[in-house]
């Protein structure tokens, strides 16, 4: 019963793999999911797995890909090629722009390529975590020996974005336009400053004039925007930094690595 | 056998390898911009209104409503004319705060009220209460995607013609489902469009049901709609067809067609005719149709429930009256509103209105009535004044819209989602 079960899966496969449709990436990966279904053996689920896998990359469907690698019976495979399809699903992870996915797969991968010392290099570095990124960029240039473009890189890691502390910023937007300052918006920061100093000079000169009513209220809903404003609008920019800053410098690295 | 499986391994590995792009080169193309945060001014926004969206971030954070205010002042001036459009405009201003917008149902997307000068529009509100069909165009809560069912689009595959290597989709019957229930769709959409099947009926159930499942409802209703009543998948088809439709904001085709029906599904016949009678706004029909409720097949009773609980909230209860709710804001500003049902909003424009009155009053008392210093916040404050009584007496209507479209939220699910039982 089972030997006629699975003639019929390669027969299916076979057929769908040699007919017109089959060059269609997308039938390619119908074809593949259909031995598994059929419940061939661990090899031969785990090749048609990865060969699924591979139709999506071709397609552009990375994260689809990383889904089917993550159905990889690892287990079942020799060290080397566990991790060759760790670095596969690192890969996919990396390109389908889920960085943190991929960056917890660096040390499952491992070191043992130059190819995987580029990868992580890059997933660390778009996640944010710039000295692991450092070390791995450092052995991806000197693979082949020494490298003259060493002290270039080094000095792109030390120009590597900060990243903003949350508190520290709020703290700071306490005393405006200082949390704008830290975050790096000296225009935005003025203006903030600007504003509150308006309103703030608002409610003191009503004061000053005898009209408490219009500074104790008007002022009050007027430092309230800006005040309140300015922390809401500080924090908004940590956010953007903390998401922008690591993709603009993973760029740059990216296309420092790949010269 | 192991032979076979071995070239079949080889064919695999050749395949792959030769598809294989270099992953430096899939590095190198990548791109990864749409994932930075970019903050640019609303499509549209003149000098003034880019001005207004730069001060506005350094003034509050971000923008509770959109369009923000500063747009829609001119979409409000172009829809609904210039005075309605100040006095809308206000009692926006009022409403604009945390506290104003402490309840509002924010569109999970962006987190914004997404509300335009429409919700103030008389006509809107007219029709909103006379309407036999719900407004599917309107701000509040509608739903993407809708649009009409059915169209001139041919049915790819539907007539498809057979050929000598064509197969019959029910030997693949237990492989669609499985690609369904492993959550691999576009596999099973692949496999049913792209493979070489026999016309059949099981083959446009199944294409109909695979596109149901992936959300493309105005492909998949005409699938299932085609679905023959001869066939085993014809009960399944039609029900889900009429809530598909019904999810696209045709209620009258299916009504008419559950009216025709007269297979063993009765009281499932009936939960779905009187929740179509509800989104019709046709409460005689409604009571026709929960005749058939039986509220003893658990897979149905909470459905029959729920919607007996709508149709005696919109019909049995009395509604509340926009005139009442503007004589109250005149009496106490946001009065109205809280009325309406709108607490937030009503507290925000009590005290945004109250702080601008005694402004005024000082100036008054210290620099008398012809002063500037009076008459500017004097203007403001009525201004303010009038927005507030404008803003109360639509609110009912946009309460009324808001409940409207919650309601037709909940039919639309209690027609459809009991199905899931029922078919299993």
């Amino acid at each position: 019963m089972l030997r006629k079960r699975l003639f019929c899966t390669i027969s299916i496969f076979l057929c769908a793999l040699f007919s017109s449709k089959a060059q269609n990436p997308d039938s390619l990966a119908v074809g593949y999911e259909r031995i598994v279904f059929e419940g061939a053996g661990l090899a031969e689920t785990n090749d048609a797995l990865l060969a699924k896998a591979d139709c999506y990359k071709q397609l552009g469907r990375y994260r689809d890909a990383s889904a089917t690698l993550a159905r990889v019976r690892l287990f079942a495979l020799s060290p080397e090629e566990r991790t060759a399809v760790q670095y596969q699903q690192e890969l996919c992870w990396f390109l389908a722009g889920d960085f943190k996915q991929a960056a917890s797969l660096v040390e499952e991968v491992g070191d043992g390529s130059s190819d995987a010392l580029l990868l992580h290099a890059l997933a660390l570095a778009y996640n944010g975590q710039y000295d692991e990124s450092e070390i791995y960029a450092a052995r991806f240039i000197s693979w082949d020996g020494p490298s003259e473009r060493l002290p270039e890189l080094l000095a792109l890691y030390a120009a590597h974005p900060r990243v903003p502390n949350a508190s520290t910023s709020m703290v700071l937007s306490f005393f405006p336009p200082l949390g704008h300052f830290y975050n790096g918006e000296i225009g935005e920061g003025l203006l903030s400053g600007g504003l509150n100093l308006a309103a703030l000079a608002f409610t003191v000169a009503n004061f000053v004039s005898g009209y408490w009513v219009t500074g104790l209220i008007g002022g009050g809903i007027a430092l309230n925007y800006t005040f309140m404003g300015n922390q809401q609008r500080t924090s908004t920019l940590v956010e953007k930094h903390r998401i922008n800053d690591p993709i603009i410098f993973g760029d740059k690295l990216r296309a420092f690595l790949l010269q | 056998m192991k032979k076979l499986a071995i070239v079949a391994t080889v064919l695999l590995a050749c395949t792959s390898a030769f598809a294989q792009k270099g992953g430096r080169e899939l590095l190198r193309n990548a791109d990864f911009s749409g994932q930075l945060i970019k903050e640019t001014p609303p499509a549209g926004a003149n000098c003034a209104e880019t001005a207004m969206w730069s001060l506005r971030r350094q003034l509050t954070g971000r923008d509770h409503y959109e369009p923000a205010n500063y747009m829609f002042v001119r979409q409000a001036i172009h829809e609904i004319g210039f005075i309605p459009a100040v006095f809308a405009t206000s009692d926006r201003i009022l409403r604009d705060t945390k506290i104003g917008t402490v309840r509002a149902i924010v569109d999970p997307e962006d987190g914004r009220i997404h509300e335009g000068p429409e919700a103030y529009s008389l006509k809107r509100a007219a029709a909103r209460s006379s309407a036999a069909d719900p407004d599917p165009s309107g701000a509040f809560g509608s739903r993407k995607g809708r649009g009409p069912a059915g169209g001139e689009a041919p049915l790819r595959g539907l007539v498809q013609g057979s050929s000598a290597a064509a197969r019959w989709v029910s030997q693949d019957y237990d492989f669609v489902q499985y690609l369904i229930d492993n959550d691999l769709k576009q596999d099973a959409r692949q496999l049913l469009f792209g493979g070489d099947f026999q016309p059949s009926d099981t083959l446009t159930f199944l294409r109909g049901w695979t596109l149901y499942q992936l959300k493309e409802l105005e492909q998949a209703n005409r699938y299932l709609g085609a679905v023959p009543s001869a066939s085993a998948f014809y009960d399944q088809a039609f029900f889900y067809s009429n809530a598909v439709s019904a999810h696209l904001g045709d209620y009258v085709s299916p009504t008419a067609r559950l009216e025709a029906y007269s297979g063993p599904y009765a009281e499932l016949k009936g939960v779905q005719l009187a929740g179509l009678a509800l989104l019709r706004d046709d409460p005689e029909a409604f009571k026709s149709a929960a005749g058939a409720f039986r509220y003893n097949d658990f897979k149905l009773e909470a459905a029959e429930h729920e919607l007996d609980d709508i149709f005696e909230l919109r019909y049995d209860k009395p509604q509340k009256s926009p005139l009442l709710a503007a004589a109250a804001s005149a009496l106490v500003p946001g009065l109205g509103k809280i009325y309406a049902g709108q607490l937030g909003e009503g507290v925000s424009t009590f005290l945004i209105t109250g702080a601008m009155g005694a402004i005024t009053a000082e100036h008054w008392i210290k620099d008398g009535p012809k002063d500037w210093k009076t008459i500017v916040p004097a203007v403001l404050t009525g201004i303010l004044y009038i927005g507030n009584i404008y803003g109360s007496y639509m609110s009912v209507s946009i309460y009324n819209s808001h409940l409207y479209d919650a309601q037709e939220t909940a039919v639309l699910y209690n027609i459809h989602i009991p199905l899931r039982s029922v078919f299993k």
